[in-house]
């Protein structure tokens, strides 16, 4: 599977919010934050597991206003997230 | 990348700290808030329902109530239920007197909730020489109940000069009940400040409980020791006080104010029965000077991205100014110990039990 056709949601006990650099998530595990620089990329329904991030930026924001690099920086991310068990794959 | 997003400031606090009431049946001589009696017009129990609606609807994550003793609040119980549903975490710290095994069954039914039960003694004669007489075995009491009930708990310890040589049997007590230890900052504010210099650590102490911690990983300190953190562990907590960025504190009256050791009339920003919550965060004048507060002699030292300055609230209560540097940060530390000729630290090795 291609990275970028993977769906999150949100991991048990984690939240997240909107803010002005993109998205900021809490877990109740320490507790603890984890910011993600996505700017207005991203919203907290993304994590509905609904879309990829792929559909999600194509739909959102049609996926010429983002570079390829850009995507895959936030892919990272996301994916730097997973392994931190923030998010799980869905 | 995190501390400077943090540094802007957040569209709304992290986490509130709240005193939901001044009513406390202890009298515990370091009490930052200078409890015992309740305050005349405490907010109401619907008022707090709407504070608690005005958080979650700023998307604020964590609650952390205290006092006062909030569980001495009849409709405590109604307010931290209608805060989980509104989907906010609540932390509670409670002096631990009134927890009996009815209350630590109510509570093990909780989620989205943690409890920090205060002790600063691993012994009654210190302990209760801090929070008073009898307090000890009524904590000890406490804790067997929510062990019991299969609650879980953390143990608060403000770090004093008089529990500092019981820290390891201290760590030892809380691992016996699977709990972690916490390790918060005596800070000289409330009946703290006519106390400071009998009760406050020594600085030797500090330069040596920044050793300790080194090699006590699960001793857990929240936001109250990043002045002193070494590099192991800044990954644990903030490295930067969190005033008016990412946390606020809310009196029981209502007052708002940056920090619950800030509760001076120079930095209220104002009051949730006369002013939203999202206003007083995003506009007041308090919050926007400690966003931008630079402690301009400590940005060229080599720890300054480990604490920016330090915590404001101890600069304040001991130069009367939140410009100043924290005096009690591992460099001025060591400062004053190169100047007093007592750098290094074996000759505590034999007082820690």
């Amino acid at each position: 599977m291609n990275k970028v056709d993977l769906r999150y949601i949100l991991a048990p006990g984690t939240q997240v919010r909107e803010e002005e650099f993109g998205l900021l998530f809490y877990t109740m595990a320490g507790p603890r934050l984890y910011f993600l620089s996505s700017g207005k990329l991203l919203s907290s329904l993304f994590f509905e597991g609904e879309c990829t991030l792929e559909q999600w930026i194509k739909q959102k924001c049609g996926k010429e206003a983002v570079s390829d690099d850009r995507i895959i920086e936030i892919e990272r991310n996301l994916s730097q997230l997973k392994g931190k068990g923030v998010i799980i794959e869905c | 990348m995190s501390v400077e997003m943090a540094r802007r400031g957040l569209r709304a606090p992290v986490n509130v700290a709240w005193e939901i009431t001044q009513r406390c049946n202890l009298h515990c001589i370091h009490c930052l808030s200078d409890s015992g009696v309740p305050s005349e017009r405490e907010l109401t129990t619907h008022e707090c329902r709407d504070l608690i609606n005005q958080l979650a609807a700023l998307k604020v994550f964590q609650i952390n109530i205290g006092g006062g003793e909030p569980f001495l609040r009849e409709d405590f119980f109604e307010l931290l239920i209608h805060s989980h549903e509104k989907g906010l975490v609540t932390c509670v710290s409670t002096n631990g007197t009134v927890i009996n095994n009815r209350v630590a069954q109510e509570l093990s039914g909780l989620k989205m909730f943690y409890l920090q039960v205060s002790l600063d003694g691993a012994t009654a004669a210190i302990n209760d020489r801090i929070r008073g007489k009898g307090t000890y075995d009524k904590i000890l009491n406490a804790l067997n109940c929510l062990a019991r009930q299969g609650v879980s708990f953390s143990i608060n310890t403000v770090l004093t000069r008089l529990n500092f040589p019981q820290l390891n049997t201290l760590r030892a007590l809380a691992a016996d009940y699977g709990a972690e230890l916490r390790v918060s900052r005596f800070r000289p504010s409330g009946r703290g400040k006519s106390i400071n210099k009998y009760l406050g650590p020594t600085k030797e102490q500090l330069e040596f409980f920044a050793e300790w911690l080194k090699e006590h990983d699960l001793v857990r300190t929240g936001d109250s020791f990043f002045c002193l953190t070494s590099e192991s562990r800044r990954r644990k907590g903030l490295d930067m006080c969190g005033a008016a960025k990412m946390t606020c504190c809310i009196s029981p009256t209502g007052d708002f104010y940056p920090c619950a050791f800030l509760q001076e009339e120079p930095f209220l920003a104002g009051n949730v029965r006369r002013a939203s919550l999202k206003d007083l965060w995003n506009n007041s004048a308090v919050f926007l000077q400690l966003r931008n507060l630079e402690v301009k002699t400590c940005t060229t030292c080599l720890r300054f991205e480990m604490c920016r300055g330090g915590c404001p609230a101890v600069a304040y209560h001991t130069y009367h100014d939140i410009h100043y540097p924290d005096p009690e940060c591992l460099v001025n530390l060591r400062i004053d110990a190169e100047k007093k000729g007592t750098l290094g630290l074996a000759k505590y090795s034999y007082a820690l039990r």
